[in-house]
């Protein structure tokens, strides 16, 4: 492993921390108060319905009402209805109260049709039509690899398992979509919470047909985006409200709105595994069948439900069938990932279910049938640039003392009357990766200091890590390189997706590649002055120096008082190429960046209320290289927080009899709070297997944690002897497992 | 949504007679009432607003010949504070330091509490997207056919399956509180219910120009004890799924189990089953066994009878 100056040290703080807590990071809803107007949508009272007549006149007739639109003039409104909340009309006015009670003198006549919010009900044969899809509510796709019976020939023992559902379940971020938009003349302005300002601007443009260079979008703050941030339906509804009133207009959705509307949620799934293995643990054989929610947006992504399966294991002969399944609920989209989360928690449980059969500990069975590090992926034929799976499972295990606590299900019980489980899950991600291509800009200036300004919002830490990417490589100190500009379509470079954890390797690529650039201009300067060639400079430590000789330097405050003008560095992102040789594999090999993790839980259940208390958790997680150490810390604990909500307390129930959301807010449906976690019993551990393709050895680590899900489950099997299998793992559950209810 | 008066009384008379207008509610602390409008969950909700916190002198606590007096605006966090009532009332400091969070404490009063309306997700649903029976004669109860999980184990009230979600309550019971209004003296026990199509404080037998103005807790019997557990999801901010208040001691025995019915639950066999015995394991066991006497799941509700019966073990063993 490299030794680096600033990459990877303890103690580096977040840039804008201060702004962050204070809430003075010029989030999209602060901007022009008082002069703007608020919007509000009309949310369907059905979950499947056309739209006959609408009539807005008493609406627009409201003193106060600026602006009233409905479907005819807004792609992001509907006629036909296919979940309940949908968006059929949205008005403007001059305060909350006046556009809510417009939206209610808004007549609209519907036509009902079937609605089926209930997966198993949308997939049974002859099932009334969702209208989702023309002429059907499934779709199906397959994949093979090897040749499966031949693999079952091989098995001495077969075992067919199943688990699921798990939840549907909405990101629940402290800021819901908000924008704030207003026109001078044919240009827009915007400023909106993101995951990706120039993935949004495109969109807007291909949406409206606007020219891309009229369009000029902020995003500043965004108040945390776990995928649910990359669309850009609120910002057209208010940029078209914004267009007809004549006025800027801000459209901050309630919660209410952000639970019911077009907003992604985690979808449900369902997974049944036929599993061949040998007596002593090694698989030769599977055949799943997955099925997927994919709710009213008709998402068919089933097969990525089992991606970290066909990654972790070393598994020749396979058969996959995944069916997505239309229903009238609540759009599916990503969080945490599009369809990991849920597969990853049912392969999981599966293979602890497969284990158990064969009376094997779970870790050991785990670890046998892991991918080799010298083994090509089996569908795309390329390496892994870095593979620490095995690491992170014993590392998890060990941090836990699984070798001491892991026990026979159900057989010990605590102190106190509670019984005690211990559980593992891991996997070889999807995310982590290079994703596409973008580019970086930053500014050294005459003081010394270096401003980057990365194309995307201030959301999670990445824009931390590409400070440290930045001082290393320019040999400034941490406190040295700031953030100046960002998230600005105008004036930074497009960043990319802030999704898929990708922000650190991808555009913290792109940032070694223009501190580069921008240091061979410095060491030009410096060079000169010091009667030397750059080829001779090194720099660190806020110092550039003669390399054979380091007392002979220059600070880079000297150094910088001797440009003529502030030096600008460019780069753009790498390809997903071995930057060095792996095994035989040489430089320039395309290969596969994936991140990697493992969780294990130690719980309390307790058996009269059904009540489980995480008491120690530990994530292993390999991320190449800790770049922004605390960074990596806060993003495993908040990954934690959210997987013990969704995992043991919270879903978003839907009422079946007409696709109702029956929780849209937070007091009924949130995350876990301060009081639920026990922080000291949360142990982050970064597994380092110095990635040969990410910049400074790195993957990316934004969606850790979601193994976690399956780790619970099995805890609870662990703990009480009965498999519950269905996610939340809520008292009702344990408690009926129990034999108790 | 509506436009909202708003006046501040001076005194009782003041705001009794403001409240004998029709469509007009009092408002003390505010954090269930004002999300009540907020959400327009009813079109009967009130649009005249009566503020009690300009009546002087109605949120004092303090400890008068053998009993407890809480003004009605007391606050959660002052009555969970406070050293009189953590003292021979134990149970009702413990369940007002239960409610919510820190800050809904310190708005939330004792008044608004039991005064609070119920949490069915039918009822409380945005935008009054299931006119239900509670707001509406002719509507259904969509929770007895829907997703009841969190709805009542003993059956409807006038109807409707709701549970009353106030922690205090079930403590105020247990201690066989009265509670004193402009008009009469209730107690508590006979204070809840389950309206339906009403107006204004919907969870309890209050007429329209009614307010509580007084809580007055008798001291329990000498060496009795009380205790307060709830069960919950999380540790802050939610409501209780099951809740338990007992005081036992002296021969007897109380106990109130809350947010399993539309009304407080005084589980007698229980109380009966414990009353002169030692607290111990097996005597706990055995009296929470009784608290599933006449109970009835009503699909996914079962596992809260089992919760019901849990929460009495514990209430009977924290007594000890
Ligand atoms: C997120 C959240 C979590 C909560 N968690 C809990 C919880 O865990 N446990 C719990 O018990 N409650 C909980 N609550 C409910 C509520 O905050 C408390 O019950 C609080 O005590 C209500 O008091 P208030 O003074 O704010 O009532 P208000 O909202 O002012 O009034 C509530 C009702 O009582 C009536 N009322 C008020 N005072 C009087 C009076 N003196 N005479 C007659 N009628 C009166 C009002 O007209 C209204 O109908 C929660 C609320 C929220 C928003």
């Amino acid at each position: 492993m490299a030794d680096y100056a600033v990459v990877g040290k303890a103690g580096n703080k977040e840039k804008t921390i201060v702004q962050k807590l204070t809430g003075r990071l010029d989030y999209a809803d602060d901007r022009l108060p008082g002069q703007k107007l608020v919007a509000r949508t009309l949310l369907s009272r059905y979950a499947n319905a056309e739209v006959t007549a609408i009539n807005t006149s008493a609406a627009e007739a409201l003193p106060g009402v600026k602006a009233v639109i409905t479907y005819d003039e807004c792609p992001m409104l509907y006629k036909s209805i296919r979940r309940w909340g949908q968006e059929i009309a949205a008005v403007a006015a001059v305060d909350n109260e006046t556009a809510t009670r417009a939206l209610e003198l808004i007549q609209v006549t519907y036509q009902e049709g079937n609605q089926i919010s209930d997966v198993e009900e949308a997939m049974k044969p002859g099932a009334p039509l969702t209208g989702v899809w023309e002429g059907t509510n499934i779709r199906t796709s397959e994949l093979l690899r090897g040749d499966v019976e031949a693999g079952f020939a091989q098995a001495d023992q077969e075992f067919t398992e199943t688990a699921g559902w798990t939840n549907f379940w909405q990101h629940k971020e402290m800021e819901p979509w908000s924008a704030t938009t207003y026109w001078v003349g044919d240009d827009l302005y915007v400023w909106t919470t993101s995951q990706n300002p120039f993935g949004q601007r495109n969109t807007i443009k291909n949406t409206m047909g606007w020219p891309m260079h009229k369009i000029h979008l902020i995003s500043h703050g965004s108040g945390s985006g776990h995928g649910n941030k990359h669309g850009a339906n609120w910002i057209i509804i208010a940029a078209v409200l914004a267009k007809k009133a004549g006025m800027p207009v801000s459209y901050h959705l309630t919660r209410f709105e952000q639970c019911c509307s077009s907003t992604a949620h985690q979808n449900k799934g369902k997974l049944e595994m036929r599993v061949g293995v040998k007596n002593d643990g090694t698989i030769t054989a599977v055949e799943a069948t997955y099925w997927a929610d994919g709710c009213s947006g008709g998402a068919t992504t089933a097969s990525g439900m089992d991606f970290g399966f066909r990654y972790t294991y070393n598994v020749p002969h396979a058969k996959w069938t995944f069916y997505d399944i239309a229903t009238n609920t609540p759009l599916r989209g990503a969080f945490r990932c599009v369809a990991d989360p849920p597969g990853d928690a049912l392969y999981n449980l599966v293979m602890d279910k497969v284990a158990d059969k064969l009376g094997m500990d779970p870790l050991e069975f785990r670890i046998k049938n892991l991918v080799a590090p010298d083994m090509l992926q089996f569908e795309s034929k390329m390496p892994f640039s870095s593979m620490g799976i095995r690491q992170c499972l014993e590392q998890a295990a060990a941090a836990l003392d699984w070798d001491t606590k892991w026990h026979q299900p159900g057989n010990r019980t605590l102190s106190d009357g509670r019984l005690h489980g211990i559980g593992i899950a891991g996997h070889i991600d999807s995310h982590g990766q290079m994703s596409s291509p973008c580019g970086a800009i930053l500014n050294l200036t005459k003081d010394g200091k270096c401003l980057i300004a990365p194309g995307q919002s201030h959301n999670a830490g990445s824009i931390n890590a590409h400070c440290h990417h930045v001082a290393e490589v320019l040999g400034m100190k941490y406190e040295d390189v700031h953030v100046g500009d960002w998230g600005h379509t105008d004036v930074t470079s497009e960043g990319g997706s802030e999704g898929g954890s990708t922000r650190c390797i991808t555009l913290g690529s792109a940032y070694v590649e223009a501190a580069l650039d921008a240091r061979a201009e410095a060491f030009a300067v410096a060079a000169g002055w010091m009667g030397l060639t750059p080829d001779k400079l090194s720099a660190g430590d806020g110092l550039i120096f003669e390399t054979a000789n380091p007392t002979n330097s220059k600070t880079w405050v000297e150094v910088a008082g001797r440009f003529s003008y502030p030096i600008i560095g460019k780069g753009y992102s790498w390809p997903k190429k071995l930057r060095r040789q792996v095994l035989n594999w040489p430089v320039g090999t395309d290969c596969e960046v994936r991140g990697q993790m493992a969780q294990a839980v130690e719980i309390a259940v307790d058996p009269d209320t059904g009540q489980i208390e995480v008491l120690n958790m530990a994530s292993a997680i390999d991320c190449g290289q800790a770049i922004y150490r605390s960074g990596f810390n806060k993003g495993c604990f908040g990954g934690h927080e959210i997987i013990m909500g969704e995992t043991l307390m919270y879903e978003q129930v839907i009422d079946y009899g007409n696709g109702a959301s029956m929780n849209p807010n937070f007091w009924q449906n949130a995350h876990v709070t301060a009081m639920d976690i026990h922080p000291e019993g949360f142990n982050a551990i970064a597994v380092e297997t110095d990635d040969a393709c990410g910049p400074h050895g790195c993957k990316g680590v934004g969606e850790p944690e979601v193994s976690a899900l399956a780790c619970m489950a099995n805890a609870v099997y662990n703990a009480t002897g009965v498999w519950i299998d269905s996610l939340p793992i809520t008292p009702d559950k344990v408690l009926q497992a129990l034999g108790k209810a | 949504m509506k436009d909202i008066k708003h006046f501040n009384a001076t005194s009782i008379n003041d705001a009794a007679a403001k409240l004998a207008e029709a469509g007009s509610a009092p408002i003390a602390g505010g954090t269930d009432l004002v999300t009540i409008l907020r959400a327009m969950v009813n079109p009967n909700s009130p649009d005249t607003i009566v503020n009690l916190k300009t009546i002087p002198d109605m949120a004092y606590i303090r400890e008068e010949g053998d009993a407890l007096k809480i003004g009605a605006l007391a606050t959660l966090s002052a009555i969970a504070a406070s050293s009189v009532v953590r003292g021979k009332w134990a149970a009702l400091a413990q369940a007002a330091h239960k409610v919510g969070s820190p800050q809904l404490r310190n708005a939330g009063t004792i008044g608004g509490n039991i005064c609070q309306e119920t949490r069915c997700w039918y009822y409380r649903t945005e935008h009054n997207y299931f006119a239900c029976l509670k707001k509406n004669q002719q509507g259904l109860c969509y929770a007895l056919t829907g997703d009841n999980r969190y709805h009542s184990i003993f059956g409807a009230t006038n109807g409707c399956v709701c549970v009353n979600p106030s922690d205090t309550a079930p403590a105020l019971v247990a201690f066989g509180a009265t509670i004193k209004t402009n008009k009469r003296d209730i107690a508590a026990a006979d204070f809840f219910d389950v309206k339906v199509a009403p107006n204004k404080s919907a969870m309890t037998v209050l007429g329209q120009d009614e307010i509580v103005t007084e809580i007055s807790v008798p001291a329990p019997a000498s060496g009795a004890k009380s205790a307060f557990v709830k069960f919950a999801l999380r540790r802050a901010i939610d409501f209780p799924i099951v809740n338990c208040a007992a005081v036992i001691g002296g021969g007897s025995a109380s106990i109130v189990l809350n947010a399993v019915a539309g009304k407080p639950r005084k589980v007698t066999a229980a109380e009966q089953s414990i009353a002169g015995k030692t607290i111990n394991e097996a005597n706990a066991a055995a009296a929470a066994e009784q608290a599933a006497t006449g109970t009835l799941s009503i699909g996914k509700n079962k596992y809260m009878i089992q919760l019901a019966k849990a929460m009495v073990k514990k209430a009977i063993l924290a007594c000890a």
